[in-house]
């Protein structure tokens, strides 16, 4: 049974390694979660931290799969695997609610996939003929 | 995991981690008695130790109150090189020699029955770029009992995942990798730091670790403050926010350890 506690709960994500050109300190990182999660009303719960190796993503998929957790926050959605096999699995194995803090943007998983191909998509191969 | 039982009466864990009886009981008392102090102050209530606070607050607000103590800890009125001197020096300078660094920043847990917000899950401190140099001097300030201390993974088990982490780096199915690394981090066995308060445990955290949701009936308190030799290399260089300047400084300088840094600077810097 999901309770009003656990949909209000926070979790935590932070990615230590320079992610396109985004590289900042875990403490930077946890101070502005936490500050994020008693902005808008949420409990705070200690970041998940990935490892540093490139190309490995295994905490992001331990929290996004753990069934307790519905609400995952990270900095930004720099730090999600794309393009990647791993994004599309986050899009299907879980109901979690993706918050980018520096992005302002709040995304479930079912449009996660949708949302990281228009938030990555250069804004020149979207000018209309008219445009040029 | 090996247990034994040392010459000066503490106890050897794995061979590589230590628990022993604070080398300066007043010290300790004194920083658990200002916790206790401002703990009520901030609650508005008094409790008689730090191990009743889940009668005075939930879970929502023990955040609020980590931060508040957290910031105490690292102002002014903790002198952190000179307590750790006082509570460990022995210990540390037994295993890491007499010149070495300390992290800037003393770190709080607190974990209260059946909060699972402060269950910080099992990982390595390496996760994040840390030196695997480092000790992690871990300090409670309550009793620390099963699940409401923190548990330790073997070094052998951790180098197996780590290898095995490693090979997943390159793999084509994500799904079947990281269910298999999640199984088998899972599987191995974990060995809960029993302490009573009074002893302090001097661990490496590159081993994995991590705590449990607390079902015992009492909350537990700790400190930990990371010390790492002044001559022992960082990770790698690009975590810049993990190395000497922003995560270490010096605790303790030998005279001998000053004169040859004295005598390198003056003949081999460039």
């Amino acid at each position: 049974m999901i309770t009003t506690s656990d949909q209000r709960t926070l979790h935590a994500y932070s990615n230590p390694r320079n992610c396109h050109s985004i590289s900042v300190p875990l403490a930077v990182q946890s101070t502005y979660l936490r500050s994020y999660a008693s902005k808008i009303g949420y409990i705070f719960v200690l970041p998940r931290v990935e490892w540093c190796m490139e190309g490995v993503y295994l905490e992001l998929f331990r929290l996004a799969t753990d069934p307790n957790v519905y609400q995952i926050a990270m900095l930004s959605f720099h730090m999600m695997p794309y393009p990647d096999a791993l994004l599309s699995l986050l899009t299907q194995c879980s109901d979690v609610t993706y918050h980018f803090v520096l992005e302002n943007q709040v995304v479930p998983s079912n449009q996660l996939l949708h949302h990281m191909n228009q938030m990555r998509q250069p804004l020149y191969n979207n000018l209309s003929p008219m445009a040029q | 995991m090996i247990e034994q039982l040392d010459a000066d009466g503490s106890y050897v864990y794995d061979e590589i981690h230590r628990i022993f009886p604070a080398e300066d009981f007043a010290t300790l008392d004194t920083i658990r008695n200002v916790i206790l102090e401002s703990t009520c102050r901030f609650t508005n209530h008094h409790i008689p130790s730090l191990e009743s606070l889940h009668h005075i607050i939930n879970k929502a607000d023990v955040n609020h109150l980590r931060m508040s103590l957290f910031e105490q800890i690292n102002g002014s009125g903790f002198n952190w090189p000179d307590l750790v001197a006082k509570l460990a020096i022995r210990c540390i300078s037994n295993t890491l020699g007499q010149d070495y660094l300390i992290q800037t920043k003393a770190n709080l847990s607190i974990q209260m029955p059946f909060d699972e917000t402060s269950v910080l899950d099992i990982h390595s401190d390496c996760i994040s770029g840390d030196s695997p140099w480092q000790l992690n001097l871990w300090i409670p300030l309550t009793r620390s009992t099963s699940s409401a201390s923190m548990f330790l993974v073997s070094r052998s088990d951790t180098l197996d995942y780590l290898r095995s982490l490693r090979q997943s780096t390159h793999c084509l199915d994500p799904q079947d990798e990281y269910t298999s690394l999640i199984s088998k981090l899972n599987s191995y066995p974990r060995t809960f730091v029993n302490c009573d308060y009074g002893q302090i445990l001097l661990f490496n955290p590159a081993v994995l670790h991590g705590n449990q949701l607390n079902t015992l009936d009492y909350t537990r308190f700790s400190i930990n403050i990371r010390v790492k030799s002044l001559y022992s290399p960082d990770a790698v260089a690009e975590f810049a926010d993990r190395g000497y300047g922003s995560y270490y400084k010096v605790a303790r300088i030998s005279p001998s350890g000053a004169f040859s840094s004295d005598v390198s600077q003056l003949l081999f810097k460039q």
